[in-house]
């Protein structure tokens, strides 16, 4: 019998991931591509970038898991056969990887979450408000001010030894205290792990508030590339953080876990030909109440493949 | 400076009431109150798109969500030509309580913003220390109306009252009737109780499949409780009746920079951590983006594994 593999597509608000789920858990394709503000082409890219890596040898493919902010949109392009909340995602991923995990911390672009879990099971979560202090923009928005590089400000800090204290409470007073701090004559690299610093009591201050946090803990998303936030983490904690081996697609590998889970029969999957296809997105005013809804229709050429938006629903999927 | 102005019975010109805020509290109380004084009743309508639109534009950034609404539906009423409104003074709801400090302040605020179009009519209701009934006939000697009809008017109000509450009781479900657990969601009676608000979280949870019920504010009673806001207390003395074989989790819905539940809400969640019951806590606010909202709703409904 051949064996299957299992797709999962993390559509988030920087980057599309990608994780192809091969027979006994072997990870046969990974992406992160940003996504710059067209989902569906980046997603197609994404798709087309697979096939030509992995060519000849792609296995059928038995089932497409979809997650993200993204998800509702990219699911009816692709064909999904499962489409799941982010938070349900990674922590299905965390929990594969890590059993004894206790708190997943997953740190993106935009939204940052906080996963408590007992005994494999989600059992509590937030997430971040209005507020992107505690999300991979605040570093962002830093490291271009230090003309740093996000891989450069990792490697600041680490070399730090005497973080100085930075007000992280906004990213605006962070920025003036940093530039404060620069002109008293603070070490750059003690700079670069205070923000660090800054950022993980930000997140634990604004997101996770209330929540029991125990370790072990889980640091994934995009932020957890920063070797200096597990520093912080750990430092600020007192636990134990482990950054997993697929830190940067999590989601993606969660959805793909939960689509082999669910193995169904016949995949809805439309394969990657007719996921490449061009698509049409068209907007129209729903006329059937006073509330005058815009729904969004996407569309190949062939047929229209989904609709969402609404207030009542009743144009979704 | 007085500047509720009397009016005088002589002339009936129509009251307009908002279908908001304090509407959700009194429902079908002032409409029957009013009409048995004789005097014609101009709602504005329903909370929908263009109302919160409205709001963004006319009302001030810091208000909450359900006072910018309330903004929008006086500005609604006075397009429509009304030229007076009801915005009642609401301090109290029950005994030994309060209600919200900053939207005692209502009344006033509607002078402020709309007194160069609409002449407001009020009435304090402190039932903390009046009772409602006490209320009713001040606000129609302020009306110019005194005895036996201003009597029958109240005793109207109060029957439309209570019917009203009943049709609520019956349409929304009170927890732990009907077979099964269900997820209990708190809230202000004007976010709960105002489906364009509600909607985005009500329709999702429809959505997913998860049955639900409101937290009921058509019982209440004196409840020995450390909260002196009048809705919180309640909404903690339904979540002490809770039992877990009953109730799959709570999900609290808060005006973004609500006073009240940030402060009420570390008493929610104490308590229903004790009892052992999940607890999410959305917050709303003008802005449509649903996305957030719609994956807490979906991560919430799976992780009590309905």
């Amino acid at each position: 019998m051949t064996q299957l593999a299992y797709l999962g597509i993390d559509v988030g608000s920087i980057s599309v991931n990608l994780f192809l789920l091969g027979a006994d858990d072997r990870e046969l394709y990974q992406s992160y591509r940003r996504v710059d503000g067209d989902p569906v082409g980046c997603v197609q890219g994404s798709l087309a970038a697979l096939c030509e890596a992995i060519g000849e040898s792609l296995p059928p493919v038995g089932g497409v898991g979809v997650t993200g902010s993204g998800r509702a949109l990219i699911g009816a392009v692709v064909g999904a056969d499962l489409i799941k909340n982010e938070i349900s995602a990674h922590a299905r991923a965390a929990v594969h990887l890590h059993p004894e995990v206790r708190t997943v911390f997953e740190i993106g672009g935009q939204d940052s979450k906080v996963t408590v879990v007992r005994d494999g099971v989600v059992v509590d979560f937030a997430m971040n408000l209005v507020c992107a202090a505690g999300t991979g923009s605040f570093l962002d928005s830093q490291a271009k001010r230090l003309n740093l590089s996000i891989e450069e400000l990792s490697d600041k800090a680490m070399l730090s030894r005497q973080p100085t204290s930075i007000a992280g409470r906004c990213t605006v007073f962070a920025e003036s205290d940093m530039i404060h701090k620069q002109q008293v004559g603070h070490r750059q690299e003690d700079i670069v792990m205070g923000l660090c610093e800054a950022m993980a009591r930000n997140f634990l201050n604004n997101v996770c508030q209330g929540k029991e946090i125990e370790g072990p803990v889980v640091l994934q998303g995009g932020v957890s590339a920063n070797r200096g936030m597990r520093r912080a983490f750990e430092k600020i904690l007192d636990t134990r953080v482990i950054v997993p081996q697929y830190n940067m697609v999590m989601g993606a590998y969660g959805a793909a876990l939960l689509a082999a889970e669910m193995a169904p029969p016949t995949s809805r999957f439309r394969g990657f030909e007719s996921a490449l296809r061009p698509i049409a997105t068209r907007g129209f005013v729903c006329p059937d109440c006073a509330n005058q809804c815009e729904i969004i229709e996407i569309s190949d050429r062939q047929a229209v493949l989904g609709r969402s938006g609404g207030r009542c629903r009743k144009w979704e999927g | 400076m007085n500047f509720f102005r009397q009016h005088h019975f002589q002339s009936p010109e129509p009251i307009g009431i908002p279908r908001c805020l304090w509407y959700f509290l009194h429902p079908g109380l002032w409409e029957a109150f009013f009409c048995e004084l004789g005097l014609p009743v101009v709602q504005s309508g329903a909370t929908w798109r263009e109302t919160i639109a409205c709001a963004g534009l006319i009302s001030e950034a810091e208000h909450c969500l359900p006072v910018k609404i309330h903004d929008a539906h006086l500005h609604q009423l006075a397009e429509a030509g009304v030229a007076r409104v009801f915005v009642p003074r609401v301090l109290s709801t029950m005994p030994r309580h309060i209600a919200c400090p900053k939207l005692g302040a209502l009344p006033d605020c509607a002078i402020a913003q709309f007194g160069h179009r609409l002449s407001v009519v009020s009435v304090e209701l402190d039932e903390a220390r009046v009772g409602l009934r006490y209320s009713l006939l001040e606000l129609a000697g302020t009306l110019g109306v005194r005895g036996s009809q201003a009597r029958a008017a109240a005793e109207a109000g109060l029957a439309a009252l209570a019917a009203q509450r009943r049709r609520w009781r019956e349409q929304t479900g009170a927890m732990g009737e009907g077979s099964g657990r269900r997820i209990l969601l708190l809230g202000h009676p004007y976010n709960l109780y105002d489906p364009y608000v509600s909607d985005p979280v009500t329709g999702k949870l429809r959505a997913c499949g998860a049955d639900f019920s409101l937290v009921d504010y058509t019982r209440s009673r004196v409840v020995p409780e450390p909260l002196k806001w009048d809705a919180c207390s309640l909404m903690y003395n339904a979540l002490r009746e809770l039992q877990p074989s009953a109730c799959a989790g709570v999900i609290q819905l808060s005006s973004f920079n609500c006073g009240c539940d940030s402060m009420a809400m570390e008493f929610y969640r104490d308590r229903l951590k004790r009892k052992g019951i999940p607890y999410m806590r959305l917050v709303l606010d003008e802005y449509e983006g649903r996305a957030g909202l719609d994956t807490r709703l979906e991560a919430f409904v799976d992780s009590i594994g309905w």
